[in-house]
């Protein structure tokens, strides 16, 4: 209490001897000091709010970038680290190295308690390609595992060699992936002798994890669809003869 | 085409290759027993095995097919003991609405 009464005095008689009168008697520095220093705090004041928010621009931009940045290296990362993740997993179909069956011939098993399926057999010839073709049997009624033999019939209705070659389609889709053929006649070029009957067969098995999939418990019925075309080649027997008979008539 | 074309599996080779062609007809005979034992059988094609590994054979041994052990034809000894439980190929019509009466059905 005391202190601050002589605080006082002394600031009233700094003020007096200055020449301040009034109520500034008992300010302690003058209207113009204070206003001074007043606008210094004000102006450190905003020059500190500016760097904050100097600083705050900054780092905002720094944390954008930097998304940015790592956002587009992953889009391009995202290539080989899928298809990695493809190669281990197997997910969508991708196989490693060659397509191979789930499982082998040689430890197939037949499933006497699976339900049975029916395999149809259809057959579709090129229209370029004269020959007739056909499935010996309509249907088998097989399990899955168990391997099994069907023919197709294939009969060259014309006095020329001629060869084709069939490829092969499995309905529904999904179902194909468990449609093992051990050996058939797909694939290769088959040659028929003229006017020659021949028969044909496939030796499959419907794999014995079909019965596994969930996918395929309603699936009752497969197609199996084999279509003969004609490959373009010409035939060496032909071409001789012809040769023969032009030396003939020239003779 | 509203729904996309449900892809094809892998095309996959077959396992072993393509058969030959038998132009002598020296397997024919046994392939047309094969098909007469598949008409009586009711297309069931177990019953008709025996058939199947005895074309094989034939195959073989004319040198139109690799020689190859039983086993890995998926021909095992025990197949005889197989015991398919029997099952008829015609299988009941499907009508709408009868799924009830199915469901009341006792299961053998």
């Amino acid at each position: 209490m005391l202190s601050r009464l002589r605080c006082l005095r002394n600031i009233y008689q700094a003020n007096v001897s200055r020449g301040l009168t009034g109520s500034g008697v008992f300010l302690r520095s003058t209207p113009a000091a204070f206003n001074q220093r007043w606008l210094q705090s004000q102006a450190t004041r905003k020059s500190s709010i500016e760097e904050t928010r100097n600083q705050k621009n900054k780092n905002a931009l720094m944390w954008t970038l930097a998304t940015i940045v790592t956002f587009v290296g992953l889009s391009y990362a995202s290539v080989p680290l899928y298809k990695m993740f493809c190669q281990v997993t197997g997910i969508g179909g991708s196989v490693q190295g060659t397509a191979k069956f789930s499982t082998a011939t040689a430890e197939t098993e037949i499933l006497e308690d699976a339900d049975p399926i029916s395999v149809s057999f259809n057959s579709d010839v090129s229209s370029s390609l004269n020959w007739r073709f056909r499935p010996l049997q309509t249907r088998v009624y097989i399990r899955p595992g168990e391997t099994t033999l069907a023919f197709y019939e294939a009969e060259n209705r014309t006095d020329q060699r001629i060869t084709g070659v069939a490829t092969y389609n499995v309905q529904p889709p999904r179902a194909g992936i468990y449609f093992n053929k051990i050996q058939c006649f797909c694939f290769e070029e088959q040659q028929l002798r003229p006017n020659e009957k021949i028969e044909m067969p496939v030796f499959f098995f419907i794999d014995p994890e079909f019965a596994d999939d969930p996918y395929m418990k309603n699936i009752k019925e497969i197609v199996l669809s084999y279509t003969f075309f004609r490959t373009e080649d010409v035939d060496i027997d032909v071409a001789q003869q012809n040769r023969l008979l032009a030396e003939q008539r020239a003779s | 085409m509203s729904t996309p074309a449900p892809r094809q599996g892998p095309v996959r080779p077959p396992e072993k290759g393509a058969f030959p062609l038998d132009h002598l007809k020296e397997c024919t005979d046994i392939a047309v027993e094969y098909q007469k034992c598949l008409r009586e059988q009711k297309s069931v094609s177990f019953r008709c095995r025996e058939l199947a590994r005895k074309y094989l054979d034939c195959r073989m041994k004319s040198g139109l097919m690799a020689e190859t052990e039983w086993d890995e034809l998926g021909f095992r000894d025990k197949d005889s003991d197989v015991k398919v439980k029997e099952f008829s190929p015609g299988g009941k019509a499907m009508y709408a609405g009868m799924k009830l009466q199915h469901e009341r059905e006792p299961k053998d």
